[in-house]
C-alpha cells in the first residue's frame, strides 16, 4: 500500500513552514513574560527560550569549551528554570539576570563534577590532579551579556552602536553608509546607549 | 532639576549640551554616577565586538520539552482519546506510543523556537502572524474503502498557534455493526499505530487532537476500523476507511 509521500518539512521537524508560529518577544514586555512564565505558560517558556537561549548556550560554551557540555547545560538550565518558576519574582529585575544565575550553577555543577572525575582518574593513576582551569568568568560574562543586549536592540540600532562603538566610525560615516539622516544615526546612538544600560543591569557579573 | 536622560547621555559621548544642564551635571552625584554607568556601557560595547552568540541547535529544545513534558506540573491539554489501552498491533511499540501522547503540547513549540532562534540570528525577520483564529490545513487525506476503493469521507490535519494538531475527521455515516468506530492513526512503516478517538456512529465530522510529535514520528496514515466492545483493545482489523495524510 503507498502511504503517499508526506511534506518533508512536516516530516522533518523544523522548517519555514511554521514562521507563522514564531512566538514574538517584541510584542511582550519582558517582565509580562516573566509573570507568564511563573503561571506556568508553556508558551512563555517558549518565548523565553527564543529570547535568552543564546545568551545561556554562549556562556556556557565560553565557560567549558565544549559543544556538547553546553548544550547538556543549555537543557538543563531552561528545564530548571521551567521547575523552579515559582521561585521567580518579576519584580525583581531582568529575566536574563536570573537565567544568567541558574547558568553559572549549572556551569559550577558541571566543572566541579569534571574535576572530581579528574581527581579520580588521577587517583587511580597515581598521579597529582591538574586544577580545572575552565570556569564562568566574569569579564566573559558581561562581554557575553552586552553583545546579546546589543544583538536584541533590533534594527538599525543594534548595527549603529556596533559601528559607531566597536569599529569607531564617525557618525558622519555612519549616517551615510546606512543612508540615514545624522540626527537619526545620532539619536539612535543615545537612546541605545540608554536602553543598554538598562539591559545589563543586574545581569553582569559583578551585580549578582 | 536633573536634565532628562538623553541629555546625560549626550554628555556620556561627549556631545554638547544646554549649560544649565552642564554645570548641574557637574556637581551632582547622582548624575555623575549615571553618566559614569553609561561610559561603563560603551566600554563594554567595545570590548564585547568580538563576542559571538552562538544560538544552540534544534535538538537541544526538544530534549527540554520532552523532559519537561513528563513533568506531572506540565499543564497538559486532556488526551482526546477515550480508548482504554495503547494499542497496538505489532506488539511492540506500546511505549512509543504512551510516550507520544504524554507530549500533546510542546511540538509545535519546538519547531516554533527553533524557528525563532534561527530568525534571531539572522536579525530582522517579517513578524509572522501571530494572532490569526483561523487554522490553517497543513495536510489532507482521501479516506477510501479499502475493498472497492470506494470514497468514504476526508482528514484535514488542523494547526493553529498555540495549540496541539488537529486531526479532522469527515465522513459519510459508517454503521458501527455491534460495535463503535474508533479512528487511528497509522504509522508509514505499517508497524506501529495509535488511537486517536472514538468517532460516535452518528457523527460526520469530529475533531480529534493530535500531537506533532506523532506525525513527525510518522503517524500519517488515518484508519476508521469497527471495534467490538471486547477485551482487545488492538486494531480489530476491520477498517472501514483508510487514507495518508499528505
Amino acid at each position: 500500500m503507498g502511504t503517499g509521500p508526506f511534506p518533508a518539512t512536516l516530516a522533518g521537524g523544523a522548517g519555514p513552514t511554521y514562521a507563522e508560529e514564531v512566538p514574538s518577544d517584541s510584542a511582550l514586555p519582558q517582565e509580562d513574560l516573566a509573570v507568564r512564565l511563573r503561571d506556568g505558560d508553556a508558551d512563555a517558556l517558549a518565548a523565553v527560550y527564543e529570547r535568552h537561549s543564546r545568551l545561556v548556550h554562549t556562556l556556557a560554551l565560553r565557560a567549558l569549551g565544549n559543544h556538547h557540555d553546553a548544550e547538556d547545560v543549555t537543557q538543563q538550565v531552561f528545564v530548571a528554570a521551567w521547575r523552579g518558576r515559582h521561585n521567580l519574582d518579576p519584580g525583581q529585575g531582568p529575566l536574563a539576570a536570573w537565567l544568567v544565575g541558574i547558568t553559572r550553577h549549572a556551569v559550577a555543577d558541571l566543572l566541579a563534577q569534571r574535576a572530581r572525575t579528574v581527581r579520580n582518574l588521577h587517583a587511580v593513576a597515581a598521579q597529582p590532579a591538574e586544577p580545572a582551569t575552565a570556569s564562568l568568568d566574569g569579564a566573559v560574562t558581561d562581554r557575553v551579556v552586552v553583545a546579546d543586549a546589543l544583538a536584541s536592540l533590533g534594527e538599525p540600532r543594534a548595527t549603529i552602536l556596533k559601528l559607531a562603538f566597536a569599529e569607531e566610525q564617525t557618525h558622519e560615516e555612519i549616517a551615510r553608509r546606512l543612508d540615514l539622516p545624522l540626527g537619526t544615526v545620532k539619536s539612535h546612538i543615545r537612546r541605545g546607549l540608554l536602553q543598554l544600560r538598562e539591559n545589563i543591569r543586574g545581569v553582569r557579573a559583578d551585580a549578582s | 532639576m536633573h536634565p532628562d536622560e538623553e541629555t546625560l547621555a549626550r554628555l556620556a559621548l561627549g556631545e554638547p549640551v544646554g549649560a544649565e544642564d552642564a554645570a548641574h551635571a557637574e556637581g551632582c552625584a547622582s548624575c555623575q554616577a549615571f553618566i559614569a554607568e553609561l561610559a561603563e556601557t560603551l566600554a563594554l560595547v567595545r570590548e564585547s565586538s568580538g563576542e559571538e552568540l552562538v544560538a544552540p541547535p534544534d535538538s537541544v529544545w526538544r530534549a527540554i520539552t520532552d523532559e519537561v513534558a513528563t513533568d506531572a506540573a506540565v499543564p497538559l491539554s486532556p488526551v482526546p482519546a477515550p480508548a482504554p489501552t495503547p494499542p497496538s498491533a505489532s506488539g511492540s511499540s506500546g511505549v512509543d506510543e504512551l510516550a507520544a501522547r504524554r507530549r500533546p503540547r510542546f511540538g509545535w513549540i519546538a519547531v516554533a523556537a527553533a524557528v525563532g532562534v534561527v530568525a534571531g540570528v539572522v536579525g530582522t525577520q517579517v513578524v509572522p502572524d501571530l494572532v490569526s483564529p483561523q487554522p490553517q490545513v497543513i495536510a489532507q487525506a482521501q479516506l477510501d474503502t479499502l475493498d472497492t476503493g470506494t470514497r468514504g469521507g476526508e482528514a484535514e490535519l488542523l494547526s493553529s498557534r498555540g495549540r496541539a494538531l488537529d486531526l479532522r475527521v469527515q465522513v459519510k455515516p459508517l454503521d458501527p455493526g455491534d460495535g463503535y468506530l474508533e479512528v487511528w492513526l497509522i504509522n508509514s512503516d505499517l508497524k506501529r499505530m495509535v488511537s486517536v478517538g472514538v468517532l460516535p456512529s452518528d457523527a460526520t465530522e469530529q475533531d480529534f487532537r493530535v500531537t506533532r510529535s506523532l506525525i513527525d514520528q510518522g503517524y500519517v496514515i488515518v484508519d476508521i476500523s469497527r471495534e467490538q466492545f471486547d477485551d482487545r483493545p488492538q486494531h480489530s482489523g476491520d477498517s472501514l476507511l483508510r487514507g495518508s495524510l499528505a
